[in-house]
């Protein structure tokens, strides 16, 4: 998804949850921020370069494809854009070097969704932020991989949107420098590569853009579907978004002890009456939706919602001292990207996949490995 | 791979018979290599053929590098500086989008030069000057600079700990 999702429509979300609009404002910065934690980043204001949750086009050209290095990359995408929706997934007649990928595959409403949430818990905006981030990838990426694949992540030229006068052929150019083009059906994706590891065949990278545009319904075949055609709703899986987000950060803002996240629930009501208008919004076809969100956003809380600045906190946290930038609303951010990322990589691990690396248990093994996750054993 | 650099360098032009045996080499490697990841993974993959292809590609590949060996000293020295001349490019190109984003682009810069100028001297020795010494070395340099840095990688810390 697109900064017009993760930050206006993350607000109104939050509005419909019933956070007031400066809380609303934060869930949103945090959900919009995980696309811009890179390492860049984190190196610039002295954090912790492990807490990264993204990585910019540069730093995945350079990035190292031995198996360390694809390590390091699944960590980040899959924890926090492309995550497993079934990592015990089972597959016939595949080996079982593909089917570790092949349960790589992002899907909604996993097991793993149930824990991001529940981790965001009591946790403060930061991390719910973060947590919607992660929630609205689940229906936007669905059916890729958040780690380097050709033969799960790949696509051909088999590639139709739904028009208003039947499927329409797309055209794929190479050129990221050209702007999409929906009217012509012409979009930009990444080349080729017959090289597993690419990084080039990282998440949707083969399907360009098109997962991020809400008003796309087009039907493909992805390259672990044995030719069934898969027929993405984007307008659909959207609203589901939408509506999953709300009830996420309804169930985050009120913070009971006893209950439990559950998936595959959708907060009908508060969403009801505003419906139309948000499909208009998802069903409009344009490649940024963020004046529509926005004036949405701002109807709903009667406020007006800042645009977004990927620096706005930076100066708090350069200027704290070392044991004060915990305390900062950057050092909170990159705290729940440190668990995250920890969790995530703990289930791939115990799934009997070494795809995001080696987890220990801290119970049973003590601190072992990576030391910017030392501070996870603070709290 | 260190090894086989060092004594690569002690052969000097001589040496370019060695290239080509490499080389006929990775091309054998690379399509075992296909033909592997075919029957492992691209068997379930769409458009998975290519694969085998290109398996048989590289195969075919080995099979007139093997044949060449004896008098293919201008292969040789053509593949080492496309190679370096490549990489080059690449190295410079990756160095600029990082300076435009901020970050560290130096190192990458320097490296991309370095290969540019490598490649550069192996064409004006082996092409211009018809000596295979510059690009052996050239490929020694090369094998031994990718033999450290797999070395130094396998050192990286990797383990994350799972705190409950």
């Amino acid at each position: 998804m697109q900064r017009d999702f993760h930050y206006y429509a993350t607000y109104a979300a939050a509005i419909l949850a019933g956070y007031p609009h400066e809380a609303g404002v934060r869930v949103a910065w945090s959900a919009a921020f995980a696309d811009f934690c890179t390492r860049t980043f984190l190196e610039m204001i002295g954090g912790p370069l492990s807490a990264a949750t993204a990585q910019f086009q540069s730093e995945l050209l350079d990035a190292n494809t031995d198996p360390v290095g694809l390590q390091d990359i699944t960590r980040i995408w899959a924890s926090f854009h492309f995550l497993p929706g079934d990592l015990y997934a089972e597959r016939e007649k595949c080996s079982r070097q593909y089917l570790r990928k092949y349960r790589m595959i992002c899907n909604p409403n996993s097991p793993l969704l149930a824990e991001t949430v529940e981790l965001a818990k009591g946790r403060g905006e930061e991390a719910a932020g973060l947590a919607m981030h992660v929630l609205a990838d689940t229906w936007a990426h669905r059916y890729f991989a958040g780690t380097p694949s050709l033969a799960i992540n790949n696509t051909d030229d088999y590639f139709y949107e739904l028009r208003e006068d039947g499927w329409r052929k797309i055209r794929f150019n190479h050129n990221p420098a050209s702007p999409d083009d929906p009217e012509k059906g012409i979009y930009t994706n990444s080349l080729y590569q017959g090289d597993e590891n690419s990084v080039m065949n990282l998440g949707h990278g083969r399907a360009g853009h098109l997962p991020d545009y809400s008003y796309a319904c087009y039907k493909y075949l992805p390259a672990w579907g044995a030719y069934r055609e898969i027929v993405k709703d984007n307008p659909d899986d959207y609203m589901h978004a939408f509506s999953q987000m709300v009830f996420a950060l309804k169930y985050l803002r009120e913070n009971r002890a006893e209950d439990r996240f559950e998936t595959a629930r959708y907060a009908q009501e508060e969403v009801l009456p505003y419906r139309d208008r948000i499909d208009a919004v998802l069903r409009k076809r344009q490649t940024d939706a963020s004046g529509d969100w926005k004036a949405f956003g701002e109807m709903l809380s009667g406020q007006s919602i800042p645009d977004f600045q990927s620096d706005r906190y930076q100066q708090e946290y350069m200027d704290a001292n070392a044991d004060e930038k915990e305390g900062t609303f950057l050092g909170r951010f990159i705290y729940a990207a440190l668990a995250q990322k920890s969790m995530v990589t703990n289930r791939i691990f115990a799934s009997g996949s070494l795809l995001a690396g080696f987890s220990v248990d801290y119970d049973q093994k003590g601190f072992r490995g990576i030391r910017d996750f030392r501070i996870l054993m603070k709290r | 791979m260190a090894g086989t650099a060092a004594l690569l360098a002690f052969a000097g032009a001589p040496g370019i018979g060695a290239v080509l045996l490499f080389l006929g080499i990775g091309f054998f490697l690379r399509g075992c290599q296909s033909l592997l990841y075919y029957l492992m993974m691209a068997r379930s993959m769409v458009g998975g053929k290519r694969i085998l292809f290109r398996a048989i590609l590289f195969l075919d590949l080995w099979m007139f590098t093997a044949s060449v060996a004896e008098t293919g000293q201008l292969m040789g020295i053509v593949y080492v500086a496309a190679l370096h001349l490549f990489y080059g490019i690449v190295e410079i190109l990756r160095a600029a989008d990082a300076k435009r984003l901020g970050a560290h682009w130096r190192f990458s810069m320097m490296q991309g030069a370095g290969n540019s100028l490598l490649a550069l001297a192996v064409i004006v020795s082996g092409i211009g000057m018809g000596s295979a010494a510059a690009a052996v070395y050239a490929y020694a340099l090369g094998l031994a600079y990718s033999g450290c840095t797999r070395i130094a990688s396998a050192f990286r810390r990797t383990a994350i700990v799972y705190i409950q």
